[in-house]
């Protein structure tokens, strides 16, 4: 019964809330049984806040009882990456730099959760700095996918996320993506996972991975639960340079109108040429194709750039950026970086000045045409990842060679993406396809996505502890 | 990449990295200089994207403002 409640969405439990059937602090209660019982499994969280937690809880139960309802996540239970400042609770990215780090103040993220009610449960794993590797020596143990706990890759770098909500440890995580690491994740575990329009929402308080490139944004187990967090987190902030001065729409408006009509375009050559998928992703990709077909949109082939320009932009701008973010620590203590990391960083300082520019300036162009696309297309699809959950081992380790993904062309363009799940291969691991929009056109790729999930049976299925 | 080339990039890492408290043993120090290595390729592929005048992109959010 009680675990039963952890699979609610964030959409069904609020219904029980106010229906007067379910209160926050069982549905609460319910998660931090769960997270006791299975967090050892999996590892997802760092820090659990049981306490405060259920204090949360109380008060979400408070303003149901007096009529102040502040909205769908009220009284939800949700999670944090170990990126993201919580006042007075322990932020370390997962890194031996930052163990004793307790931040003032709470992220802009992390106070409109609260202002809405939610219940944050904890602090989840992550790669070191949403970029390392899970190398055996850093400080905690790295999140195992729980579709595969013995040795599976979650995806990273927001790995606690990804694990957390597949496995039932939270109805929302919040992750950060620079080249995928809310939709690598979300694809590996087989949730779903937003990464909004640079600009959508603010990441003041989120400890920075590229300036230029960094998203904060949503996990969740359906694609409706993402629309759910994404409209408690946009908004402009002044504080983050990055903030775009927009009205936010509600994203669950016409979220579940359709897709008649809606013109598709498929970026293959990123999954079938430039790189080339396992059979299998690449066989749910085309099964999702269909679905969507069915349901009334017109899909054609579409062509991009190359995903190795795209990748050239990332690289350069991402390891320079990187290296100015961290570069006092990386001198002053690199010895407390985790292994990959340590080598990691010191790429960023070997890239000139003039190449970060250049990329910079071929950044420009990638992503109007990108733009271009969209004139053609309501939106593109092409895959999250090239291959199913990886074996843990393959990402750990020193200095290692990168190769392009599919995700970083749409950091690169700075125009949202989300990641669904299209199903599972023959030894259970989850598939995914991803759906690029127009820039701060989120609504459209939600309700693709929400359309896509409502036509296939693949939420039904979780993985067994 | 020429010899020389390479030669200068494994100097400038290993004293990048005696600045920071750290060696390299032969086998990191070769695939690092790889990686270096494969980010200058990158720079030099990026040029032929751009223009002779063209502004960089920075921050896309304020750009799109509208």
């Amino acid at each position: 019964m009680a675990d039963a409640l952890c699979y609610l969405s964030i959409a069904e439990a609020g219904r029980r809330f106010r229906a007067g059937d379910l209160s926050p602090v069982t549905l609460t209660q319910a998660f931090l049984e769960r997270i006791e019982r299975i967090n050892p499994k999996i590892d997802a969280y760092l820090l659990v806040t049981g306490d405060r937690a259920l204090d949360a809880a109380k008060a979400a139960e408070a303003a149901l009882a007096e009529g102040r309802d502040l909205g769908p996540l009220l009284g939800i239970p949700v999670a944090l990456k170990d990126n993201i400042e919580t006042a007075g609770i322990r932020t370390t990215a997962h890194s031996r730099v930052l163990a004793d780090h307790l931040p003032e103040r709470d992220a802009f993220v992390v106070e409109k959760l609260k202002e809405a009610g939610a219940v944050p449960l904890g602090k989840l794993a992550c790669l070191e700095f949403a970029h390392g590797a899970p190398s055996p020596d850093q400080a905690f143990p790295p999140a195992r996918n729980p579709w595969n706990r013995d040795h599976g890759f979650t995806g990273g770098s927001s790995t606690g996320s990804g694990a957390a909500v597949a496995a039932g440890l939270a109805m929302a995580a919040l992750g950060t993506d620079t080249g995928g690491s809310i939709r690598n994740p979300a694809a590996l575990c087989g949730t779903a996972g937003l990464m909004p329009t640079y600009g959508r929402v603010s990441r003041r308080g989120v400890i920075p991975y590229s300036f230029s490139l960094d998203s904060c944004g949503p996990l969740a187990w359906t694609v409706e639960d993402c629309a759910l967090v994404l409209n408690t987190i946009a908004g402009h902030d002044p504080s983050d340079p990055g903030s775009a001065a927009l009205p936010v729409d509600d994203f669950t408006d016409g979220l579940g109108d359709g897709i008649e009509g809606l013109r598709i375009g498929v970026l293959r050559h990123f999954f079938e040429d430039d790189m080339v998928a396992d059979r299998e992703m690449a066989a749910s990709i085309d099964a999702a194709l269909a679905v969507l077909a069915g349901l009334g949109a017109a899909v054609a082939d579409a062509r991009a750039r190359p995903l190795m320009d795209y990748h050239d932009v990332k690289i350069l701008i991402g390891e320079s950026e990187f290296f100015a973010a961290h570069e006092h620590d990386w001198m002053a203590r690199a010895g407390d970086f985790g292994a990959s990391l340590q080598y990691r960083t010191a790429e960023g300082a070997m890239i000139p000045a003039v190449d970060y520019l250049q990329a910079q300036r071929a950044r420009r162009h990638l992503a109007a045409e990108m733009d271009a696309l969209f004139d053609d297309f309501d939106a593109l699809i092409t895959a999250t990842v090239l291959d199913p959950a990886p074996p843990m081992a393959r990402h750990s380790g020193g200095p290692r060679a990168r190769k392009p993904n599919p995700s970083q062309p749409f950091n690169v363009a700075g125009v949202p993406a989300l990641s669904v799940c299209t199903g599972f291969n023959a030894a259970g691991l989850p598939l995914a396809m991803q759906i690029a929009g127009r820039a701060f056109d989120e609504a459209t790729i939600l309700r693709l996505g929400h359309a896509y999930e409502a036509a296939t049976p693949h939420r039904d299925r979780r993985p067994e502890f | 990449m020429t010899e020389q080339g390479q030669g200068a990039i494994r100097e400038r890492l290993a004293d990048l990295f005696a600045e920071a408290g750290l060696t390299l043993d032969d086998e990191a120090m070769d695939r690092m200089v790889a990686l270096v290595a494969e980010n200058r390729a990158a720079g030099a592929r990026v040029r032929r994207l751009v223009g002779r005048y063209d502004e960089p992109a920075f921050a896309l959010g304020p750009r799109r403002r509208g």
